[in-house]
């Protein structure tokens, strides 16, 4: 059989993995490739997709983390960010759990099948299994973008909530839905797309490739993180990254409810846009260092 | 069709040689009189993780799986969740083996023999290059493939690349779906017009046609042995074009003239969704994109003697 030839194209492509993860984030990921264990949890009808990572250094801390995802496209340009933090709290002796919502990623359900009650239960549920099998008494929570914000919600509800790291939380839903709808209308003027129909189906509205419920929507539009008045966590790392949403009024209100608060100002405008093309984005290494570095001095 | 997951059984699995390798498998339901197809394997699409672009490859596995097939989604060595390699061994090498021992895991799950691969653009390329060098693949969807027919040495290799930019702007610029908005984003300065257009002019400078053509010829005979020895085995390919991506142009720069007498003989089966980009982001054309996989699955898979 003639030989196929396309050796080159490959090798354009591993420089592209190269370039998205950072310049040296190809040598710190071959470093800290580490073990995981994937699984399904959560009964039959409503089954999350988890990724375990165990401790991977001794003595194995006394803390676990549970990593919350953005949804929609943020959840799609964090997923590898989030690997990369996972791996890195494992090496530093922290059990781990990745978990995707309802109707995100591997987990079951339709994109519009999300709500802000299920989400907050598939928090509850992944706390409850990263105690299980992991067997530790505290948990840290680490929450990016909507991820955050039900994170900080649910950790006022509870008491068992050590600490807790919100990155770029949406701390205002109507602008944050204000802002989805602005990329997705870009997207739509410089895409090589066409748009057919009405993209209000009645059932749910499109953003950027995710169908959004109308009742998700509206949800979504009351968030207010200001509102909460109970310590969600006795520490706080507060990460701005997204110069749009000034985060320093959640943390004067943290603050002001005795937490011990931490902020982090990290400008990154062009994380906070559509790509397309996947192989473009680039994973925070100078954040994910940070968040890491908080958590361990918070758990020595 | 329900995608919710809640009619198919999925389950997560590590495998390869080094059980490093992270897969989920979905399950139908009810497997009764569809134990003899073939399983699916879908391929990751450049560095997206196995849920593929926009929640893609879940959709497809949920759907593929309510018809009765196995679906197997998973991460190459470094992509996704699966670890990276500890060995030396190049991507387009590692990539291949990775392929072959997500069949024989499914082979070892479900003792299923023959299955089909799937994947978008690099996916597409691994699909088609495995397709080719093992006996089980009876099947290939290759979706946006680009570069997969050819070699990419010296320069026949970067004159197919100019050719088939050059060929994709063109068509954008004048007979696209979405050609208005193009003009519009040219005028007002939002788009690099310049670079665009010189690459639009380069691409088929005079010089290097004839030298292109001379030894295309030879790039042609190799792709006409390639698709006749998959055809001969019985392998089913099907191509899925987006109007927006450059891998309809990349076809016409390869096969010119056979295009249409390839396409008439089935030698290429080729799906072009209008209006479409490279990613299927909006969401009709994600469902026009699973209808046109499930009527070849239909067709090829489920009521096809050839494949069983």
């Amino acid at each position: 059989m003639a030989p196929l030839y396309w050796e080159r194209d490959f090798r354009l492509w591993v420089r592209r993995l190269h370039h998205c993860m950072g310049g040296n984030g190809l040598l710190n990921f071959i470093k800290i490739g580490g073990e995981i264990e994937p699984f399904y949890f959560c009964g039959p009808e409503k089954q999350l997709f988890g990724c375990y990572h165990a401790p991977r250094a001794e003595p194995s801390r006394d803390c676990g983390a549970v990593l919350c995802y953005p949804m929609g496209h943020e959840y799609m340009q964090f997923h590898r960010a989030y690997r990369q933090l996972g791996l890195h709290l494992s090496r530093a002796g922290f059990p781990v759990l990745r978990f995707d919502f309802f109707g995100c990623g591997d987990s079951a359900g339709n994109g519009e099948e999300g709500k802000l009650d299920q989400w907050l239960a598939d928090i509850s549920s992944a706390i409850g299994e990263m105690k299980r099998r992991s067997h530790v008494a505290k948990v840290c929570l680490v929450g990016l973008r909507l991820g955050g914000t039900l994170a900080m919600i649910q950790g006022a509800g509870r008491e068992d909530i050590e600490g807790m790291v919100l990155w770029d939380p949406v701390v205002n839903g109507t602008a944050y839905v204000k802002k989805l709808r602005t990329l997705h209308k870009k997207m739509l003027k410089f895409a090589h797309v066409k748009q057919k129909g009405d993209k209000k189906s009645g059932k749910f509205t499109e953003i950027l490739g995710f169908p959004f419920s109308q009742s998700l929507l509206v949800e979504v539009e009351k968030l207010d993180l200001l509102s909460i008045q109970t310590k969600p966590a006795d520490n706080i790392l507060v990460i701005q990254s997204d110069e749009e949403a000034d985060q320093k009024q959640l943390k004067n209100n943290l603050e002001n409810m005795h937490a011990r608060i931490d902020f982090l100002h990290y400008p990154a405008p062009h994380m906070w846009t559509w790509i397309e093309d996947f192989g473009k984005v680039v994973v925070p290494y100078e954040i994910l260092q940070s968040v890491v570095s908080w958590i361990c001095e918070a758990y020595t | 069709m329900d995608m919710r997951g809640l009619y198919v059984k999925e389950e997560a699995l590590l495998f390869g040689k080094t059980r490093s390798l992270v897969g989920v498998m979905t399950y139908p339901l009810e497997t009764a009189g569809t134990d003899n197809l073939p399983a699916v394997v879908i391929l990751n699409a450049g560095i997206m993780h196995r849920v593929g672009p926009n929640r893609l490859h879940v959709k497809i596995a949920r759907t593929l799986a309510a018809m009765g097939l196995v679906v197997f989604r998973f991460d190459f060595s470094g992509v996704g969740d699966s670890k990276v390699r500890e060995d030396a061994l190049p991507f387009e090498k590692s990539a291949l083996a990775e392929t072959q021992e997500a069949m024989d895991c499914v082979n070892k799950v479900t003792g299923t023999e023959r299955f089909v691969l799937m994947g978008m653009c690099s996916g597409a390329t691994i699909s088609f290059k495995t397709a080719y060098c093992d006996p089980r693949v009876v099947g290939a969807v290759l979706i946006n493939a680009r570069m997969h027919l050819h070699g990419m040495h010296g320069e026949v290799g970067s004159s197919i690349r100019d050719r088939t930019l050059a060929r994709h702007y063109w068509r954008i610029a004048l007979f696209s779906s979405f050609r208005a908005k193009n003009w519009l984003k040219a005028i007002t300065g939002k788009v690099e017009s310049w670079e665009i257009i010189s690459k639009m002019v380069t691409g088929f400078e005079i010089g290097r046609l004839f030298s292109h053509k001379k030894k295309a010829s030879s790039e042609l005979n190799h792709v006409s042995a390639v698709l006749n020895s998959l055809s001969q085995r019985g392998v089913r390919l099907l191509h899925i074009c987006s109007e927006g991506d450059f891998s309809l142009d990349y076809l016409h720069v390869i096969l010119g003239d056979k295009l249409k007498n390839w396409r008439s003989d089935g030698r290429l089966n080729i799906e072009v969704i209008q209006g479409a980009n490279h990613t299927f982001t909006l969401l009709w054309s994600q469902e026009h994109f699973l209808n046109v996989i499930q009527e070849w699955a239909q067709k090829e898979l489920l009521h096809s003697d050839r494949v069983r």
